[in-house]
């Protein structure tokens, strides 16, 4: 409850304990109070489809309690007929003389039931009384709701006002089924009886509490078949709950008066009203949102680039690396273990990537690679792609990548020739060789057809002029390794589509794993150096500052005579 | 608050938080110093610009969060104000209010993370989100000017009639009170202007960042300088045409002048202040650029722009401009050197994406930002779309804002209405804008699409 209203309860209150003073005395008055020592019901079912309630109650009055000079019992619902009200009074457990009582009459007290007038018969405090009443209701038999064929009724004892009643009861619930029943058809409802019997021809379901309380309701049913009653009712759209919740409310206002009244008021309605109409006026919440202007996708990168942006392990990029500057002759494999290469002298003519040629000048005379060199060349690959990134959506480009990759396995895939899959396997093998599942996807593709080798596997093996298992019959190349050496020509093999995906695969797999001595301290050589540790900047504001990656933001574009930070 | 005005707010329904502009700067000690500027529209919505260069759209929530982090609330009692307007639990109100923080700080202390991909910030198409103010005004203090350029965009008289401080200072009031943080002093030569440390600490102390664009001379003066950095200036760019005196002096027609801009910059290197040069391509420093470029290096230089020839004043009649098509070539030169030397390169001329896409050639979006993203304040208070474009849209004094910024002029630029026709249906239009509408404007316009003979 907020602040506000909080203040203006305790106003209502204040107020509403001044009208106490003239408000009803029955606050102070001497209250009733009692134990209820038995409550024992019998329910007969009747073939009309009403009912004969039968009570037994005992009570004691406490001691400096308001004698017990009126009864009040409530009925199922309204339909009982006052006509056939009975009751009696016996002192104590109700064992000696039966004493009738006259003044039965519609209660007071309770939403639907009588109030029986003890008159004489007043029980005192301190002293034990047991009252005999019987009743008919009319309307207390329904159409069963789970079983067409059959029909219910259901029966709760009366119970008191916890204000009221203390100590235990002994509480026992008896349903007189129709006669004519057989134990088969007869049904109880939730909780299974306590012990079942025949009395009278008819069977009766009894539960039993014999410690319990006087104040719980304890709401029990039972279902018998349609054709032992003549009539069903239309169970109440209110229950007698409901009336027994209105009359409390009732009870509570003839109780506390005006203060109930301010007691609900400030208690009860206006933090309804509060919570209510301040959901009224609130606005809608949108969870909190931020966007940057940005371009999308950054095209054009080549498929080194790509795979950087990929963050394809560095010793994949690496052969891809080696295998592009394959495809463009300037290089060719001497050995496989340890990687031994050499330069072509001079080098085609080509659009080299600067990446590229870092690689070439990475190769020592020897033939082996230097490592540091890779490194260094790794580090400036990985931050001008960062740099191409500057202004595009990386989570876009990352997408459209990988759906290039998808695209290229998909267009080798549905070649109609072995030439146009080996040819478009040719073009694509940098992107494709990205992919996770290289191998197994170059296996599924190239599975019976023939294939022809690429034109630069010369290059990638030039000391081996056929595979065991192929037909010589591709075309020839010249390595052309060096200018004065003169070049040698090759023969290039066709294979079987399997051969040739095993052949690929294994030889990019030997590539890359030989590539650089040790992967991970190769990859820490540059993260260090691209992703390294966060470090606290010095200098001022004045000193940061620049277009963050995904901004077209004001300071860049704007007017050409500059400005911008 | 009365109880009569408290039962009056317990019927008025929450509206969103009015128009307004606040601010924030990390304190002095901090080991990742930013400054955030934070404009509140009238629906609620905002704009957060970080350092005057990270621009973010905020939607109601995050704008209204957004205010609360910059009044430095804590969480708890953020959550509680925020569930009191909005119809949210506060513990949801509280999660997305300590997210909404840590983004927003990452963002001021890093540029290193792509806030899309990693912060789950969306991203807009540029130049599409409308706005109620430029996120930049330029003070053209004064067009009175010691260098006298050959090239030189200005399009009026030296003598142009020129505000006193105190009605600069308005200016700035108003800047403030349209949401716009960032000025920035240009002219002629904002440095001849007397009152330009007054108005740096003026601006500055009301909330602004403040930026100096100058051909440097009387930077050349130590004293000078540290008296401007005293008052607050943030950034200054610094226009040196080559590295070559000769070159520069005949650019600016101004003997000596090469040695005093040179002498500024290395005092404005050694002053820890964020520094840039400018330097404007045409057929005089263009086959020497590279040179150029090794030479603001070596001054200690970090970051260096390049800009085409302007359209306007001089520019228009000059004769030295390199045309859009033969900018590649010399662009590879310039990002090459800049490369080499580990420098941050901006290029900010819009160009024709089919003639010169910079997006191509990893230069960033390009596209005509006046009356928009930028508009400059002219000496006698009048307001153009750009410090290039001599129309005015209004006088930022005596004129109300809406008058100016829904000017039909402002919105015939942003509107692209200029465009000719072969352009409009251009699929690279949204981002490409036409390029400069002064270059349109002077003829060296021409759609390579309508150049074609095919046929």
């Amino acid at each position: 409850m907020n602040r506000k209203l909080f203040r203006l309860a305790v106003v209502g209150l204040l107020i509403g304990c001044l009208t106490l003073v003239g408000s009803a005395p029955t606050v102070w008055a001497q209250a009733y109070r009692f134990s209820l020592d038995r409550n024992i019901s019998h329910v007969y079912v009747n073939s009309d489809g009403s009912a004969d309630i039968e009570y037994i109650l005992t009570f004691t009055c406490a001691q400096g309690a308001h004698p017990i000079d009126i009864v009040d019992i409530g009925l199922p619902n309204s339909t009982y007929d006052l006509k056939t009200a009975q009751a009696w009074f016996s002192p104590g457990l109700g064992e000696g003389r039966r004493y009738p009582l006259t003044d039965i009459f519609k209660s007071e007290e309770v939403a639907i039931g009588v109030e029986i007038h003890l008159k004489g018969y007043t029980i005192q405090p301190g002293k034990q009384g047991t009252l005999f009443f019987k009743i008919r209701v009319r309307e207390m038999v329904y159409a069963d709701s789970k079983d067409k064929a059959y029909a219910s009724l259901e029966f709760a004892p009366h119970y008191y006002d916890k204000a009221n009643v203390q100590g235990k009861t002994f509480l026992e619930i008896n349903f007189h089924f129709p006669a004519g029943l057989t134990g088969e058809e007869t049904r109880y409802h939730k909780e299974k009886y306590h012990s079942a019997t025949v009395q009278d021809g008819r069977f009766v379901f009894t539960y039993v509490y014999p410690e319990t309380n006087g104040y719980t309701r304890y709401l029990h049913g039972i279902s018998f078949p349609r054709k032992y009653v003549t009539q069903v009712y239309k169970a109440p759209l209110l229950g007698g709950q409901f009336y027994a919740v209105l009359g409390k409310i009732g009870e509570f206002f003839a109780t506390y008066g005006c203060f109930g009244l301010f007691f609900l008021f400030f208690f009860v309605l206006m933090p309804t009203i509060n919570s209510v109409q301040s959901n009224r006026r609130k606005m809608k919440y949108l969870p909190p949102s931020l966007s940057v202007e940005g371009v999308g996708i950054k095209r054009g990168l080549t498929a080194v680039e790509a795979a950087i942006l990929l963050e394809t392990p560095l010793n994949k990029v690496l052969t891809m690396i080696l295998f592009s500057v394959l495809k463009k002759r300037g290089v060719v494999v001497l050995e496989e273990k340890p990687l031994k290469l050499e330069k072509v002298d001079p080098l085609p003519q080509a659009n080299w990537r600067d990446y590229e040629l870092e690689f070439l000048a990475s190769i020592k005379p020897d033939g082996t690679l230097d490592e540091k060199q890779l490194q260094r060349m790794m580090v400036e690959l990985v931050k001008e792609v960062n740099a191409k990134l500057k202004g595009f959506s990386r989570k876009e480009t990352i997408e459209y990548y990988k759906n290039i990759v998808e695209r290229a396995w998909q267009q080798v895939q549905a070649d109609a020739t072995p030439e146009l899959k080996s040819q478009h396997f040719d073009q694509a093998l940098e992107w494709m060789m990205m992919d996770d599942k290289f191998q197994e996807r170059t296996q599924k593709t190239f599975t019976t057809d023939t294939v022809y080798m690429p034109s630069w596997w010369a290059y990638y093996r030039p000391w081996r002029t056929h595979v065991a298992g192929s037909r010589i019959d591709g075309g020839t190349v010249s390595t052309g390794r060096s200018s004065s050496g003169g070049g040698r020509s090759v023969t290039l093999p066709t294979l079987p589509g399997a051969a040739f995906a095993g052949t690929i695969v294994s030889s990019i797999e030997r590539t890359a794993g030989g590539i650089v001595g040790r992967l991970e301290s190769f990859t820490g050589g540059v993260t260090q150096v691209t992703n390294p540790p966060p470090v606290s900047s010095s200098g001022g504001v004045r000193s940061s500052g620049g277009c963050a990656c995904a901004c077209a933001c004001a300071g860049c574009a704007c007017a050409c005579a500059g400005g911008g930070r | 608050m009365s109880i009569f005005d408290q039962i009056k707010r317990f019927f008025t329904p929450e509206r969103p938080l009015g128009k307004g502009m606040f601010q924030y700067r990390t304190p002095p000690n901090a080991p990742n110093r930013f400054r955030m500027h934070l404009r509140i529209d009238q629906d609620g919505t905002g704009v957060l610009v970080i350092n005057a260069a990270k621009v973010l759209h905020l939607n109601q929530t995050a704008a209204e969060m957004a205010k609360l982090i910059i009044e430095e609330v804590p969480s708890e009692q953020a959550a509680r104000q925020i569930a009191r307007r909005y119809r949210v639990k506060r513990e949801q109100a509280r999660k997305d209010y300590d997210d909404l923080k840590d983004k927003i700080f990452l963002l001021g202390s890093t540029d290193e993370i792509c806030p899309i991909t990693y912060l789950d910030v969306q991203r807009i198409d540029p130049f599409q989100t409308p706005a109620s103010a430029p996120y930049r005004m330029d003070f053209a203090l004064t067009y009175a000017c010691d260098n006298n350029c050959g090239h030189c965009y200005v399009g009026r008289p030296r003598d142009f009639p020129t505000m006193g401080v105190e009605e600069w200072k308005r200016v700035i009031d108003r800047c403030w009170e349209v949401g716009i943080p960032h000025i920035c002093f240009t002219g002629g030569e904002a440095t001849l202007y007397p009152g330009l440390r007054e108005l740096i600490e003026y601006a500055e102390d009301v909330g602004l960042v403040t930026g100096l664009l100058t051909n440097g001379r009387r930077l050349a003066n130590r004293a000078y300088l540290d008296g401007l950095l005293q008052a607050g200036l943030d950034h200054i760019q610094i226009t040196l045409e080559s590295h070559n005196p000769a070159v520069h002096d005949e650019m600016v027609c101004a003997q000596g002048a090469w040695a005093e801009t040179v002498e500024g910059i290395k005092n404005s290197v050694a002053a820890d202040v964020y520094l840039m040069t400018n330097t404007t391509l045409t057929d005089l420093n263009a086959p020497t650029i590279e040179e150029t470029i090794d030479f603001i290096a070596g001054l200690g230089v970090r970051t260096v722009a390049c800009n085409g020839l302007i359209f306007a004043g001089k520019g228009r009649d000059v004769g030295i401009g390199i045309p859009e098509h033969d900018l590649e070539p010399i662009m590879a030169r310039v990002q090459g050197r800049a490369k080499a030397h580990d420098l941050r390169l901006i290029w900010y001329t819009p160009t024709r994406y089919c003639e010169f896409n910079p997006l191509e050639h990893d230069l960033g979006v390009k596209g005509c930002s006046a009356a928009r993203y930028n508009m400059c304040v002219e000496p006698n208070g009048d307001v153009l779309p750009c410090q290039s474009y001599f129309q005015s849209m209004g006088n930022i004094l005596r004129d109300p804002w809406p008058s100016i910024w829904d000017s039909a002029l402002a919105n015939h630029i942003r509107s692209r209405a200029w465009l000719p026709e072969q352009c409009r249906t251009c699929p690279d239009k949204e981002l490409c804008g036409g390029g400069c509408p002064l270059y349109a404007a002077e003829g060296e316009y021409q759609c390579r699409d309508s150049q074609n003979t095919a046929g």
